[in-house]
């Protein structure tokens, strides 16, 4: 027993503080390496994310639709009240019909005087939510659509009604959107009716804050928030919310898609912007030596005449 | 008590990776997709330790290693630095272990609860000095203070559930060896 001792103390104990260190320092140099080189261990974490996330799939799914149908069961115990509710809603949105009748006739109107064509190419893929990101620090949802669909970085998402986020890291068979939410979400967006260009910046809270805007005081709770489609990577018009004023009068946006129930989730195919290369070409007048030469030829011809 | 059979290390080692993957599943699920105000104490820590602490030869260093890696990736948590953490925790334990043996209870949470504090401590103060951006601090402070109060948790539940109890003092294994 003694000798089993020593021989634990002088042999293996001095390997295994270099396993240790060796393990220790490969796993520090990989951070090290996602710090400097973060686009390639992305990827490479998204090349895991795909082959592991959609083995779970079989389970995720029906779990999760198992527990959306106990929370709508939940919600029967107050369907009185829900039906009052639904009731008062139908009023406004009868008028709202009217509304927007009346506006529709209006906007195809001035639509044909215009003769403006809407982008034509804004078509959309569906997926739907296998994951979110298991971490309380990061909002993001993993999709079952991938490479494979042709799906690419930084495409816009959307639920039925608004936008969702953006993709960020696309596998073969999955793509990961970044919820406007995270806190590493920045959406260039416009407030209307004042028409005025700021950035939507997650914050890790569910209505994110309204930062860079010029004029806060032309902004009023209530206004509706679009995207702008400025830098090229997303496009513009996409409906993101609504203003809201906090407890300390900061300016965030009530988010118009239903972060609650994300299931199915659309993502747009932009097509590339298009680069202008060409820096304008010199603008020369008419070339003035040939008819110079003609009204020459003309005026002697005149005076000749 | 002498084991049963040689196999049985690798069964619990079976065991944890079920319970690993049980934990990656329950927190995939996209039951929260809005920015929730609490979190999850983070159960694979301390399974970590109160398994490494009551049996070493359970947790090898490069299963712990590779099931915090992986986590890592799939969490979207910085790859490698927490790893490297818990694995230096971890060690840190195992050579106490022996030590721990004959301490109570009580003794053996505040020292889990330093490493513990001190891994999240750490992990901040790195990601600091590499400029790269940080989880919320009262956040990571509450997940804190929620895995410390789930460590007896987890104690228990290995010690009456999964049969993981400390080493008896002159306990051998199926090959007469000290444990």
């Amino acid at each position: 027993m003694a000798r089993d001792r020593n021989t634990h103390a002088h042999y293996v104990r001095p390997v295994r503080r270099i396993l240790v260190g060796l393990v220790v320092f490969v796993l520090l140099a990989l951070f090290l390496l996602w710090r400097i080189d973060s686009p390639r261990v992305e990827r490479f974490r998204a090349a895991l994310v795909d082959r592991v996330v959609p083995n779970f799939e079989w389970a995720l799914v029906p779990v999760t639709a198992a527990a959306g149908m106990i929370q709508d069961f939940r919600s029967y115990q107050r369907i009185y009240q829900q039906n009052q509710e639904l009731r008062r809603d139908l009023q406004k949105l009868k008028s709202w019909k009217e509304a927007a009748v009346q506006l529709e006739q209006q906007n195809a109107k001035l639509l044909a005087l215009n003769s403006v064509r809407l982008d034509p190419k804004l078509t959309s893929v569906s997926g739907v939510v296998l994951a979110d990101s298991g971490s309380p620090f990061r909002q993001s949802v993993l999709l079952n659509v991938g490479q494979r669909d042709g799906i690419k970085d930084g495409w816009a998402t959307m639920d039925g009604i608004g936008l969702v986020g953006r993709i960020s890291g696309v596998g073969k068979n999955t793509a990961r959107v970044i919820l406007l939410t995270d806190s590493n979400s920045r959406i260039p967006i416009t407030i209307q009716p004042s028409g005025q260009r700021a950035l939507l910046v997650g914050d890790n809270s569910s209505r994110p804050p309204v930062e860079f805007l010029e004029k806060p005081e032309q902004v009023r709770p209530g206004d509706q928030v679009v995207t702008s489609g400025d830098g090229g990577v997303f496009p513009a018009g996409l409906l993101v919310g609504q203003v809201a004023k906090d407890a300390d009068r900061r300016l965030r946006v009530q988010l118009a898609a239903d972060y609650e129930r994300l299931d199915f989730l659309r993502v747009l195919r932009s097509r590339s912007t298009e680069v202008i290369t060409d820096p304008g070409a010199l603008l020369v007048g008419p070339q003035s030596d040939v008819p110079v030469e003609g009204d020459a030829a003309a005026t002697e011809g005149a005076s000749d005449g | 008590m002498v084991d049963p059979a040689p196999s049985n290390k690798w069964l619990y080692r079976l065991l944890f990776l079920a319970l690993v993957i049980f934990i990656i599943f329950a927190r995939l699920i996209p039951l929260q997709t809005t920015p929730a105000s609490w979190a999850m104490p983070d159960l694979l820590i301390c399974i970590c330790f109160a398994w490494v602490l009551r049996r070493p030869d359970y947790l090898p260093i490069l299963l712990i290693a590779a099931v915090m890696l992986v986590t890592d990736m799939l969490f979207m948590r910085p790859p490698g630095l927490m790893a490297a953490l818990v694995v230096l925790g971890a060690e840190f334990l195992r050579a106490r272990a022996h030590l721990m043996r004959e301490l109570p209870f009580s003794l053996e949470w505040g020292m889990v609860a330093g490493i513990i504090t001190g891994i999240m401590i750490a992990n901040r103060v790195i990601l600091i000095m590499v400029m790269s951006p940080r989880p919320p601090l009262g956040l990571s402070m509450f997940q804190l203070f929620v895995t410390l109060a789930a460590y007896p948790v987890v104690v228990m539940f290995s010690r009456y559930a999964l049969g993981i109890r400390k080493i008896a003092p002159g306990e051998v294994d199926a090959l007469g060896h000290r444990l």
